[in-house]
């Protein structure tokens, strides 16, 4: 595989990229040395050039563990990132293959890694998602930095659920998810940073916003289910651009419809609110079970009963203000 | 505020009538806001065709569609002669201003069609004639829909008799 390729996987920049950064110049210089030389040696003795861009790359590492460490990224970049079509990847693949060894540690394992104190190298990915304050290595998604305390800018990478720190499951405790609402705004929201830079008050009032936003999607049943389908890529319930012609349902919720404007009794009203919350219960229930069960097909048919009977309610609500 | 006035003075100088629904869309468009087109408003303040046809008559055909991003329903009956042209239309909306006036222009311009002539009247027609903004382009699909699904519950109940 040739180091033009391999330095692409790092971290999708390019050389050019590099040396804009006055950072990176030093790296860049040996950078393009690499892809002139265009050479990529899976060696154990004498590190390439690509190697030595590895070992600045890592960054005061414990030299005992370098030669594996850069080996385990390189061969990690190699063989799992590499489709094995390119016609750079069959001339390396053809080279004889013993100086080469499988990744025994997947990248997904560095965080475990680091927690048991063995040193791994850095990437440039992770090297990107490095605190703006101190330079350290921010855990990826990670709010606040671990270093330095500085709250990051917010990481588009994440859903709602990953923000939270919550398993992508459509059955959630609301208290379990209020405490944690209020954690994270403890350390993010802006009336703490009064005494901090701009820039991270600035983070903080996004951090915050996008918190609050999330908050409020997940608390409802309807739109955590809305939004769970959606990250799934099914437009459904909110986000559902057409028009249904589902006879059955149309006609209760017409039926149902005429029934709220027909009256103006306040008893009636009540109870029709009443039937109305315990009908959006039951079907809550079901769709857990629904996601539950993986079931996407009904979770769609569930979410749109729900949506309607979401839109009754708010309609009852309104001719019935002081409920 | 003088520059406001400007344009509002010279618009009421150059139309012919100097009625006040000349200016107030000109004025509309200055301060921001966007006002219902009049058409709009004539139709959610005086729609026609508002009622129901029996559903089990076998010269009626029923279409009902929704739209489940706002919660809107729209329940549009065409009453059909033998020959295939529509004789008589009611429509049954809940949902927005502007579903209501779609639909109820639906109806207004199905009457006196054949089948196939209504199946051609597009969502846009009805958009364009009620100025409608682009969030709110769904309600006229809506009405679209609906003539159609009427039109395929008549071929339907006509198919099956024959």
């Amino acid at each position: 595989m040739s180091a033009r390729r391999f330095i692409s996987l790092l971290g999708r920049r390019d050389v050019g990229e590099l040396a804009a950064a006055a950072r990176w110049a030093p790296f860049a210089a040996s950078a393009s040395g690499a892809i002139a030389a265009d050479a990529c040696q899976p060696s154990t003795s004498a590190p390439s050039t690509v190697d030595q861009l590895l070992l600045r790359l890592a960054r005061g590492a414990p030299a005992a563990s370098l030669p594996t460490g850069l080996r385990w990224a390189h061969d990690h970049a190699c063989t799992s990132a590499c489709t094995h079509e390119d016609e750079e990847h069959k001339e390396s693949a053809a080279r004889p293959q013993s100086s080469r060894q499988r990744p025994s540690r997947p990248l997904d394992d560095a965080a475990a890694q680091h927690a048991s104190g063995r040193a791994r190298p850095v990437t440039l990915e992770e090297l990107e998602k490095a605190c703006w304050s101190c330079d350290k290595h921010v855990k990826r998604g990670g709010l606040v930095c671990h270093g330095c305390e500085t709250v990051q800018p917010p990481d588009d990478s994440l859903n709602y659920f990953d923000l939270f720190s919550l398993p992508l499951t459509f059955d959630l405790a609301p208290a379990f998810l209020e405490k944690r609402y209020k954690a994270l705004q403890w350390n993010l929201h802006p009336d703490k940073m009064g005494h901090k830079a701009p820039e991270e008050r600035e983070f903080s009032a996004q951090q915050a916003a996008l918190v609050n936003l999330a908050y409020s999607i997940l608390k409802a049943p309807l739109s955590r289910a809305n939004y769970m389908l959606m990250l799934r890529g099914i437009s459904a319930g909110d986000n559902h651009e057409g028009t249904i012609e589902d006879p059955e349902l149309l006609m209760q919720v017409l039926e149902a419809r005429e029934e709220v404007e027909d009256t103006s009794d306040p008893a009636t009203l009540s109870a029709l609110l009443a039937r109305n919350r315990a009908q959006q219960e039951g079907l809550v229930g079901q769709l857990s079970a629904a996601f539950r069960d993986g079931d996407e097909r009904r979770a769609v048919g569930l979410v749109t009963q729900l949506q309607y009977l979401a839109k009754l309610e708010a309609e009852i609500i309104k001719k019935l203000p002081q409920l | 505020m003088q520059a406001l006035l400007a344009p509002l003075a010279s618009a009421a100088v150059a139309s012919t009538s100097g009625t006040a629904s000349a200016v107030l869309p000109l004025l509309a468009q200055q301060l921001g806001r966007r006002l219902y087109h009049k058409n709009v408003v004539e139709h959610y303040e005086r729609p026609r065709n508002v009622g129901s046809f029996d559903k089990g008559d076998p010269d009626v055909g029923t279409g009902l569609v929704g739209a489940p991003a706002c919660g809107d329903v729209m329940k549009l009956q065409i009453k059909v002669d033998d020959l295939g042209n529509i004789v008589d239309a009611r429509f049954k909306t809940f949902g927005c201003g502007s579903a209501i006036a779609s639909s109820s222009v639906a109806t207004e311009w199905v009457k006196g069609k054949s089948l196939d002539e209504v199946l051609k009247i597009k969502n846009s027609d009805i958009a364009k004639h009620l100025s409608l903004p682009p969030v709110k382009l769904h309600c006229s699909m809506l009405a679209e829909d609906a003539i159609k699904a009427a039109v395929k519950d008549i071929q339907a109940k006509r198919a099956a008799k024959a």
